[in-house]
């Protein structure tokens, strides 16, 4: 479990101090999933910093498995990837994978073995992995980063931005890398701003704004908040529909196309909503349920 | 550590093209009996440059620290690297030297200059490691806290100062700043006859003892600099 009490953090010196973290206190229960989302300059980068020991808090105390961050038997477990990925160009993917196996204290023998392996579950041949990094495109780099972070299989995986610059293929392949740790129980810290793949793999959320952490939003388990819902419809019985759902108690907004907005639903209520046009003979053409994580980014009205 | 210095260092081709440059020119003073003429100090600031910095800008520091390794490891690592690059490069030039003097033996007419002994490249090339080996940990001590080539840059500014100091203190009829400057350049950055000890003369002179203290306090220093600094990375 990860224990972040009151950690505070502030960047500069004499008059030109940022406070990047302001008493952030959070825990990451064993085999969760957070996601950290919120704008730039929110200190995520810096949070994530903290938790693998690159920074010290100022104040405040972080923990993991009650040890402290930089703890070696947690490093021997820990798989990190960066947002700016900081190789050494000049070396080969295989190179460049054995480096990192044999850092973490992987068995010698086992290298070739294990760094093929790692490389295939993200979509890299042999002949990628012979040619020197500086050859290799963003995407290829943001692969490589991710088998580099899921060597030896890590029960702690720290993961910034891992999908940014990749294509909807690697997208795809970073995501079914997080969820294939996230099923073998790692703890997985990712920080993202894409959305709808935190949703995707995240068991929960924290915003964070200005170092303090303003919101949090659950989005699986039975603590799950509502979420909203879209139901897509014929666009000519769009007005029937929208009549139907508000006399069953929803909140509803029509959109153009046949969409129609339910606001706060749970999964059982769109399963209602589905059943309410169904019964009335207005086919569904689509239904679909996801966390509001945008709205989190905007200002709550005053 | 050490093989991945040696390949960040040996896979540059801007480094191993200077690096050997330098070989070919430093085969004549070589030869000559001058030792490496500076050359040496010039080779090894070419392959200490940016020896930590240039990982911590780079982000690779981080991801290596995201290991199991002590930070002290990853130094060490860096100046055994540093070391065994040095060597290879002094061997270079020893290389160079004798191939050169042996063609010119064969071309030249008129009588043959005498050729070094194996011997003598030998004391020239343990002088110049044991040197340094030095100036290494200096670079080194500077790159745990400053960015870029700063390091080097610190070096060459101190090499400076010093010298300056005792000789303004001079000008200047000063003895205290001319004192000063000398201690500075002593105790800091202490050079020693290596010649003399390595033929087994004033082995545990002052000089000997100096560079052991300088050596030892560099060490110490980068190591307890590196393992409390901080790093971060990327922007939020």
């Amino acid at each position: 479990m990860i224990v972040i009490h009151g950690v505070s953090k502030t960047y500069g010196a004499l008059g030109r101090k940022t406070k990047a973290l302001d008493g952030v206190s959070l825990e990451v229960r064993r085999g969760e999933t957070l996601g950290l989302i919120g704008p730039n300059g929110a200190g995520k980068t810096t949070l994530l910093s903290c938790l693998l020991g690159f920074l010290r808090p100022d104040t405040g105390a972080i923990s993991i498995d009650g040890l402290a961050p930089d703890d070696l038997t947690i490093r021997a477990r820990t798989g990190y990837m960066p947002e700016r990925l900081g190789f050494d160009r000049e070396l080969t993917g295989n190179a460049f994978l054995a480096h990192h196996w044999r850092l973490a204290g992987g068995d010698p023998a086992a290298t070739a073995g294990q760094t093929r392996a790692a490389a295939n579950r993200v979509g890299l041949d042999s002949g990628v992995l012979r040619r020197k990094l500086r050859t290799y495109s963003r995407g290829m780099l943001q692969r490589i980063g991710v088998a580099q972070a899921t060597l030896g299989n890590p029960s702690l995986l720290f993961l910034d931005e891992p999908a940014s610059g990749t294509d909807p293929l690697g997208v795809a392949v970073v995501r079914e890398r997080i969820l294939e740790a996230k099923a073998r129980g790692a703890t997985i810290v990712l920080n993202s701003h894409q959305l709808p793949e935190v949703e995707k793999v995240c068991d929960r959320v924290v915003f964070l704004e200005r170092g303090r952490l303003s919101r949090e939003e659950t989005l699986r388990g039975e603590t799950a908040g509502p979420r909203k819902a879209i139901l897509r419809t014929l666009p000519e019985l769009a007005g029937e529909a929208t009549a139907l759902l508000s006399a069953a108690g929803f909140a509803v907004r029509g959109e153009a196309g046949g969409l129609l907005h339910l606001a706060a639903a749970r999964d059982e209520d769109v399963a209602h909503a589905v059943r309410t046009l169904a019964m009335a003979d207005v086919p569904v053409f689509e239904a679909r349920s996801s966390a509001d994580l945008e709205e989190l980014f905007r200002p709550p009205p005053s | 550590m050490a093989r991945r210095f040696l390949r960040q260092k040996l896979g540059s081709a801007g480094t191993v093209i200077a690096l050997a440059l330098m070989a070919v020119i430093a085969a004549l003073p070589l030869n000559a009996g001058q030792g490496f003429a500076g050359l040496d100090t010039l080779a090894m600031l070419v392959l200490a440059a940016g020896c930590v910095s240039r990982d911590a800008a780079s982000g690779a520091l981080q991801m290596i620290l995201s290991r199991p390794i002590r930070r002290v490891e990853y130094l060490a690592g860096r100046y055994v690297g540093l070391l065994v690059s040095f060597v290879l490069f002094l061997a270079l030039s020893v290389l160079v030297a004798v191939t050169l003097g042996q063609i010119v033996a064969r071309i030249a007419p008129g009588p043959v200059p005498g050729t070094r002994s194996a011997a003598d490249f030998g004391t020239i090339c343990a002088g110049a490691l044991l040197q340094g080996a030095l100036l290494a940990v200096i670079v080194l001590f500077f790159s745990t806290f400053l960015r870029g080539w700063g390091d080097v840059l610190a070096v060459a500014v101190f090499a400076i100062l010093f010298g300056s100091l005792r000789s303004l203190g001079q000008a200047l009829r000063l003895p205290a700043m001319a004192r000063a400057g000398e201690l500075a350049r002593d105790n800091l950055s202490p050079s020693v006859s290596w010649e003399t000890v390595l033929h087994g003369q004033k082995i545990l002179g002052e000089p000997t003892g100096r560079y052991i203290l300088a050596l030892v306090l560099y060490g110490t220093l980068a190591a307890v600099i590196f393992s409390r600094r901080e790093f971060s990375y990327g922007q939020d």
